[in-house]
């Protein structure tokens, strides 16, 4: 049987009300903390080994394997690709010009698919010299990095490989050691 | 007259009671806010860049870690906040203490800095940086010092010695010369860095 609407209305049974109110105040500074404090613009890093001479012994050892020794010379107007006798890959990358600048530019997409091809050919290799001159700048430095490290797997012919479950996996490394050649000379 | 009192008491009623203000769907939306933002504080902002200088853009996306960073601005080398060495002052430009939006025409920039320095801070045919040869031997210095102190146990229970890595963490201007990052690259080499770690912005991707 239903109650009255009287007794209804006058029924002792009130939702417990919790205090939101300081809940609300900490949470408000701690997003405003937060947003002051937070970066929205990611840092990233480029690792780069310094170039050190190895022993003697593992120079001789590493010499019988016969390294392709890829390096890349930075110069004003071009990038000139060879292995170290240059008689195994010679490319020469001549800079292009660019809408933006007066300037011309560094034909970074040449580069990535010609370090492609250098990659198919030499599957093992890893490694590459990069030996700018004086005068390149930093940021084009860096672009010739990001060319020559890793492969862009929306453009790119991906090898795989498979990785520790026997799974093929997309292989992400082109050359992913890139290394300052003329650090100490 | 009946009714008109109990009109009253119902008026009085409504008029006592407190207004509620629903807060628990704000209470939700600033609980994700926050999750979100402890997330992206936790990943990034431990890293700090120095404003003086613009970064170089990247596809990289390795994050940077705990290392000896060494700064190169448009008026100096700074290693971990500390000035080592400054450049070459143009004639007639100022250095701004602190960086403001519309800096006067005689501003230093990275644009308009020499990044030249004294000939006599140079050793080793003008490869080496004295001063910062100097600041970086003494900084792996401390660090192997904290190091020595320091006691690791692997999971067997064997105490080993942590060892000092060498890496360091280079940021520069994109319109800074390879001339100048040769210098400090063999600088840091000759005081036993043996990796370096070149800090970009990441690119967005698309």
């Amino acid at each position: 049987m239903f109650s009255r609407p009287s007794s209804r209305r006058k029924s002792s049974q009130e939702g417990v009300n919790i205090n939101l109110v300081p809940m609300l105040d900490a949470l408000v500074t701690l997003v405003a903390f937060l947003l002051f404090s937070t970066a929205f613009m990611a840092i990233v890093v480029l690792d780069t080994p310094a170039p050190l001479l190895a022993p003697p012994e593992q120079q001789i050892e590493k010499l019988k394997e016969k390294p392709l020794q890829l390096t890349a010379y930075i110069q004003p107007n071009q990038i000139i690709l060879s292995d170290w006798s240059g008689s195994r890959e010679k490319h020469v990358i001549p800079s292009v010009a660019d809408p933006n600048k007066p300037e011309s530019r560094y034909d970074l997409e040449r580069l990535h698919r010609v370090l492609v091809e250098i990659k198919q050919r030499h599957p093992t290799e890893k490694q590459l010299i990069i030996k700018p001159e004086g005068g390149v700048a930093y940021e084009a430095i860096i672009g010739i990095m990001d060319a020559a490290r890793f492969y862009d797997p929306k453009s790119d012919p991906v090898p795989y490989k498979k990785n520790e479950q026997g799974v093929d996996m997309p292989e992400k490394n082109l050359f992913s050691e890139v290394i300052f050649g003329n650090i100490m000379s | 007259m009946t009714r008109r009192s109990i009109r009253n008491r119902r008026a009085r009623r409504k008029i006592n009671k407190e207004f509620d203000l629903q807060l628990t769907s704000m209470m939700d939306m600033l609980i994700i806010l926050v999750v979100f933002l402890l997330k992206s504080y936790a990943s990034n902002s431990v890293f700090v860049t120095s404003n003086s200088i613009k970064l170089p853009i990247s596809t990289a996306e390795e994050n940077p870690s705990d290392a000896i960073s060494l700064v190169v601005e448009p008026s100096g080398i700074s290693l971990d906040n500390e000035r080592v060495i400054d450049f070459k002052l143009p004639p007639g430009l100022v250095v701004m203490q602190t960086p403001v939006a519309s800096p006067p025409p005689n501003a230093l920039t990275p644009e308009n800095a020499t990044y030249e320095l004294e000939p006599r801070a140079l050793a080793d045919s003008g490869r080496r940086i004295v001063p910062l040869y100097d600041a970086l031997v003494k900084a792996r210095e401390n660090t192997e010092l904290l190091m020595n102190k320091a006691v690791w146990k692997d999971q067997q229970g064997n105490t080993t010695a942590p060892k000092f890595q060498g890496v360091l963490i280079i940021q520069a201007d994109k319109a800074v010369r390879y001339e100048l990052l040769r210098k400090v690259m063999y600088t840091a080499g000759a005081a036993e860095y043996k990796i370096f770690k070149l800090v970009a912005i990441k690119k967005e991707t698309e």
